[in-house]
């Protein structure tokens, strides 16, 4: 009880000494599980949200049609076919360009009542049903072509008031609602609803289909009751094409497919980050961690309550940051995965798998980039931590014979380098993670650049948008985590260094040659990063997308542009140190 | 006298003491009868090795007898923080034993010297060393936390030990709030909240101006009275001479073994106190 009270008064006072520490923390945790579990929620999401709708507009399990001109010949033989538990009257529909907001788009045109069917009764979602001279429009497609109640849309050169919007589970999201374009898969369209005698006079003599939507007494068995049912001599017609309600969902599903990637791997990048973050904070840290440390073994703290005391505040903030990045992705992931509002928007609790995928990501991340320190802190000699807290320093005299001969900034850069070889590898890391999602980005820009079929109004469109916006705002989170990471890395060995920088100060060094070394010790590191990092950048896009290069002149841009921000970035905070004179921060410190 | 030497003369003690705590012939002044509490036999504590090896320590006997209050000291460098530091298993020797409360401790690992550090040693330092975001109520309670003590005995005491120092009205402010002297006199409750065998101090006065000094030394001198066996290193003679005795340090060994006290009905540490009050006068 005294050593929990303890942990969380040290904990909640240096929480409160230090926000800025802890809310870095946070919110770099919570990114990297927001963006996981965004990956991994999507499919969930989708079928939800799927469910939900189906279950919301009585949503059918199977979908016929039929180009016969009567249908009720195969409405009667479907009606008695084993298995069919409900029917809807055969509804008329046609395939056409419909106009709105000087906009053309592909659409279905559906004939309804205006009372319910017994199957597939779209949810209205804003306004009212049909009416004679009255159309409903599907959300999505409501929502692409920017149209609300009240606004007309043209349909067969007859302009109908919109009034209203609704949403069903019969057709798939939009661009992918169109079912009455003849029998076998839908390419790309809306749909909308008018009354059965609106619909037919729109027709006129366009070619068009009857949709018969029926519900089975086993919804799972689709399958085996087509098989049934369309087996040879039972045949019910040969016009007749018939679409399950899985096949519905696959097809919503496929909205997301090239978003997930880049979620789940920018997760993990972001991770990475993360990781570099906390390992830049740790460090910033470690000579105050040393001195708590030091502190309380000398009043009697065993190792394992100072590794649990210095551990604690990462563990808690780990806690509370899985929490927050698992709510903030399970609430976006609906969001993301209908884009075209063809779905009820619903949230549910992320399944198990996804839960334990982030507490993973995040325990990791704490203990990659706060075990070490820890450990090294509740280890270090008490004597030696209370005399002096920073970290005691390993000497390589070979390299400074080696480095004796180099040019002032670069011989300062390299033994800076060598004094922190854990920092090498973060600045490396973090480089690579950044450098491959820019890398990923310019990649997708290329491919977009020579595909200009994937810049029309349609269902590509739609998904090359979403992707492109995943892409995009992972990339930009990442630089500015990276951003982030390159000040502290660079303050923090400023920071430590600046003693021994003070000493090359005294004996003529000038702040130019210093702030080149802290730059020199950075820029070292972050080019193996940046060579790592564009062929992985490569390689992941290829092995999810196509295999797409962009030209090479883009690719060295990118590459000096990561470089040259690294070393600006590195350049403010050792410019900032050179400013007190060296004589100050000598005296300051001790020896 | 050379190193080699040095080491001979700290081996030969070694030959010449029992290997029961108690039978040491260091142990002098009114505690004499009770025995000593903590005892260290040829101690040392070498830095580096072979041609830099340094003897911080070298070779030191000790016996110090329970309710004894005893000075260390001699000049900068010459191994009094060392020796404390090994006295309190805060540093393990090279060489040599160190017994506490009847005990060999200098062979214990690192979880029984942080629960002999908890319950049997308290430590005062130069530079204090609180906990920065804690306040001096929570600084005190720290180590009986640690020790298992309930919160609410622990805050009990660490109210009764703040009171006691003189420092009741300032038990919620946080070291920065406070002055060396203050922040020093909540170092010295810390270091008694779990009523440890021995507080050993080092340079307790070091950071302090006179009156701070004083405060400090009064407080010393109630321990003494009540019975707490106190070791302090100090380079301040006339801080030292409040002490029952006096050992001096050269070069890591002893040096010399001064008895100023011999007996309780003598000059009280209160007289000693006045003393080096007009002194300071």
């Amino acid at each position: 009880m005294g050593h929990l009270l303890l942990m969380w008064r040290l904990v909640l006072r240096d929480m409160r000494r230090r926000p800025g520490e802890a809310v870095m923390f946070l919110l770099a945790v919570t990114i990297a599980g927001a963006s996981l579990t965004l990956g991994l929620a999507t499919n969930d999401a989708v079928v939800t949200g799927y469910e939900k709708t189906r279950a919301a507009t009585a949503g059918p399990d199977i979908i016929a049609a039929t180009t016969a001109t009567d249908p009720s010949r195969v409405a009667e033989s479907l009606a008695d076919a084993p298995g069919v538990a409900a029917q809807a009257d055969p509804v008329f529909a046609f395939d056409t360009y419909i106009r709105a907001h000087g906009r053309t788009a592909h659409s279905s045109v559906e004939g309804r009542e205006t009372s319910p069917s017994a199957v597939d009764r779209p949810l209205v979602t804003s306004g009212t049903w049909v009416r004679p001279g009255g159309a409903v429009v599907e959300r999505g497609f409501a929502q692409a072509l920017g149209v609300r109640v009240g606004d007309r849309v043209t349909i067969s050169g007859r302009g109908y008031p919109v009034v209203g919007t609704a949403i069903s589970a019969a057709t798939s999201v939009y661009p992918w609602s169109d079912t009455a374009q003849g029998p076998g898969p839908s390419d790309f369209g809306g749909r909308i609803w008018l009354t059965s005698a609106d619909t037919r006079a729109a027709a006129g003599d366009e070619p068009s289909v009857h949709l018969i939507h029926l519900k089975l007494t086993d919804p799972t068995a689709t399958k085996r009751w087509q098989d049934t049912v369309f087996a040879g001599d039972r045949e019910v017609d040969s016009s007749v094409s018939v679409h399950y309600w899985q096949d519905v969902l696959q097809t919503d599903l496929a909205m997301i497919k090239d978003i997930q990637p880049a979620l789940v791997v920018g997760g993990w990048l972001l991770a990475v980050a993360a990781i570099v973050t906390l390992a830049a904070l740790a460090t910033t840290r470690a000579a105050r961690d040393n001195r708590r440390a030091a502190l309380l073994k000398a009043v009697g703290a065993g190792p394992a309550t100072v590794t649990a005391v210095l551990l604690a505040q990462y563990l808690l903030l780990t806690l509370l940051a899985t929490t927050l990045g698992l709510t903030a992705g399970t609430l976006a992931a609906p969001r993301l995965v209908d884009p075209s509002a063809g779905l009820l928007n619903t949230v549910s609790p992320p399944d198990s798998d996804t839960v334990t995928a982030a507490i993973f990501l995040a325990v990791m991340v704490a203990l990659i980039g706060a075990l070490g320190p820890a450990l090294r802190a509740a280890r270090t000699s008490t004597v030696h931590a209370l005399a002096d807290p920073a970290h005691l320093l390993t000497r390589h005299p070979h390299l400074n014979a080696v480095t004796a001969h180099l040019p002032t900034s670069l011989l300062l850069g390299i033994r800076l380098l060598a004094r922190r070889p854990g920092r090498a590898v973060l600045v490396s890391a973090g480089t690579a993670a950044t450098t491959l999602m820019v890398t990923a980005l310019l990649t997708w820009h290329t491919e977009l650049a020579g595909r200009p079929d994937f810049r029309r109004f349609g269902p590509i469109e739609v998904r090359v948008d979403l992707t492109g916006h995943v892409l995009l705002a992972v990339t930009l989170t990442l630089v500015a985590l990276s951003t982030l990471n390159t000040v502290l890395l660079g303050w923090s060995t400023a920071v430590q260094a600046r003693r021994a920088l003070s000493i090359a100060r005294t004996l003529g060094a000038t702040p130019g040659q210093v702030v080149a070394a802290l730059c020199v010790a950075q820029l070292l590191p972050a080019v193996p990063g940046v060579a790592v990092g564009i062929p992985a950048g490569l390689g992941l896009y290829w092995f999810f997308g196509s295999q797409v290069t962009p030209p090479g002149p883009w690719l060295l841009t990118a590459a000096l542009a990561v470089l040259l921000a690294i070393a600006v970035l590195t350049a403010l905070p050792a410019w900032a140190h050179t400013r007190s004179p060296a004589g100050r921060v000598l005296n300051a410190e001790p020896a | 006298m050379t190193r080699d030497g040095q080491r001979a003369r700290g081996r030969s003690r070694r030959r010449d003491t029992d290997d029961s705590p108690g039978a040491g012939s260091a142990g002098r002044g009114h505690g004499e009868a009770a025995g000593p509490v903590l005892r260290a036999v040829g101690l040392a504590r070498v830095y580096g090795e072979d041609e830099s090896a340094v003897w911080a320590v070298d070779g030191v006997d000790l016996d110090v007898p329970t309710g004894q209050t005893l000075a260390v000291t001699g000049p900068s460098g010459c191994g009094k923080s060392t020796l404390l530091q090994l006295l309190g298993g805060l540093d393990r020797p090279t060489e040599g034993e160190v017994w506490l409360g009847g005990r060999r401790v200098d062979d214990l690992g690192e979880r029984a010297l942080a629960r002999l550090r908890r319950r049997a040693v308290g430590f005062v330092f130069q530079a204090y060393h609180l906990m920065d975001e804690l306040t001096a109520a929570e600084n005190v309670e720290l180590p009986a936390l640690l020790a298992g003590v309930s919160p609410r005995t622990a805050r009990r005491r660490a109210a009764e030990l703040l009171g006691h120092v003189g420092l009741a009205d300032r038990a919620r402010h946080l070291p920065s709030e406070l002055s060396g002297g203050q922040r020093q006199r909540v170092a010295i409750a810390r270091a008694l909240v779990n009523k440890p065998l021995v507080v050993l101090a080092d340079e307790p006065t070091g950071n302090l101006d006179s009156a701070a000094t004083h405060d400090i030394l009064r407080l010393f001198d109630e321990l003494r009275a009540a019975g707490q066996t106190l070791v302090m290193v100090t380079h301040d003679e006339r801080v030292a001479a409040t002490a029952d005795r006096i050992v001096s340090l050269r070069d890591g060994a002893l040096a010399d073994d001064t008895p100023l006290n011999t007996s309780l009905d003598t000059e009280s540490g209160s007289t000693r106190l006045g003393t080096l009050l007009s002194w300071e006068d």
